[in-house]
């Protein structure tokens, strides 16, 4: 599995195109068939499961997209603080089980593993 | 050797856990300066779970929430501070208002602190990165950090920012074990 991360409009969908996927491999905050989550953090925002659960679940896919929300000002709702915090460890135990974490920032692919 | 680092990174991204592996790699005496004041139960919550990763490491915990400027510690300490932005929003938010000179005081109260430590390990956080514009109280908070962090990156050896539980180093070189 390879792990892409970065903001907003980083450039994370494009590069994810620029290894061979195409719009039909990826599956838009859904877990389905398709090799590809594309906004996985919509996916683990609306879950309703454990951190270890959302990972195995997410493990055989081939490619598993993020979007960082994890840097701004912290949620008042200490609900919604926590399942920020909950995006940032799904990602992390990902990272771990991934043969590539890719990061983009400006378009600019970086491989931080 | 003497070394001080800026830990930064999103939010459940791996700070802590990194900040602590660091520091016990330090000899000791080790410090954990911990700055978050515990208002709910979510933050009692997260204080537990630190204090568990802390369990049987050799590290003493002082609570420091504001006026950091009077702690003095010991030359050979190591330290980790978490986090700024605990630390800003107690000085800077009281029940008198806001004190815009909050961060100048961080700021020369950490370094003092650097200069009298072996280590010095600071975590912050990139709070700025949402794209929400909040009251103007908030964004001055945003603002006061991003330049505290700003500052401390400058002056500091080495900036870290953690992604996915992976160390990116921003500035400095790897420390080689």
């Amino acid at each position: 599995m390879i792990l892409v991360v970065g903001p907003l409009g980083a450039g994370k969908l494009a590069y994810v195109k620029s290894l061979g996927y195409c719009d039909e491999d990826i599956a838009p905050g859904i877990l389905d068939e398709r090799p590809v989550i594309n906004d996985v953090q919509a996916w683990i925002l609306a879950e309703n499961a454990s951190c270890e659960e959302m990972v195995s679940r997410l493990i055989n896919k081939e490619v598993v997209i993020c979007r960082e929300i994890g840097s701004g000002i912290i949620p008042m709702d200490p609900q919604q603080a926590a399942k920020r915090r909950l995006v940032g460890h799904v990602c992390n135990c990902l990272a771990q089980e991934a043969v590539q974490v890719i990061r983009l920032i400006c378009g600019i692919p970086k491989r931080i593993k | 050797m003497h070394m001080n680092i800026l830990i930064t990174g999103g939010a459940g991204s791996g700070k802590s856990t990194y900040a602590l592996q660091y520091l016990c790699k330090l000899p000791a005496p080790r410090y954990y300066v911990a700055c978050m004041k515990p208002v709910g139960e979510e933050d009692w919550a997260t204080i537990a779970r630190n204090r568990r990763e802390r369990q049987g490491l050799d590290i003493e915990t002082i609570e420091i929430y504001q006026s950091l400027y009077h702690f003095h510690i010991e030359p050979a300490a190591s330290l980790v501070l978490e986090c700024l932005c605990n630390l800003l929003a107690n000085e800077m938010f009281s029940a008198q208002g806001v004190d815009f000179r909050a961060a100048e005081r961080i700021e020369k109260s950490i370094m003092r602190l650097a200069a009298q430590c072996e280590n010095l390990l600071v975590v912050t956080n990139e709070i700025g990165g949402d794209g929400i514009d909040y009251p103007p109280e908030t964004m001055a908070y945003i603002q006061a950090l991003s330049w505290l962090n700003r500052r401390l990156a400058q002056s500091f050896d080495q900036v870290c920012e953690l992604v996915c539980g992976i160390p990116c180093l921003l500035k400095g070189n790897e420390v080689k074990e």
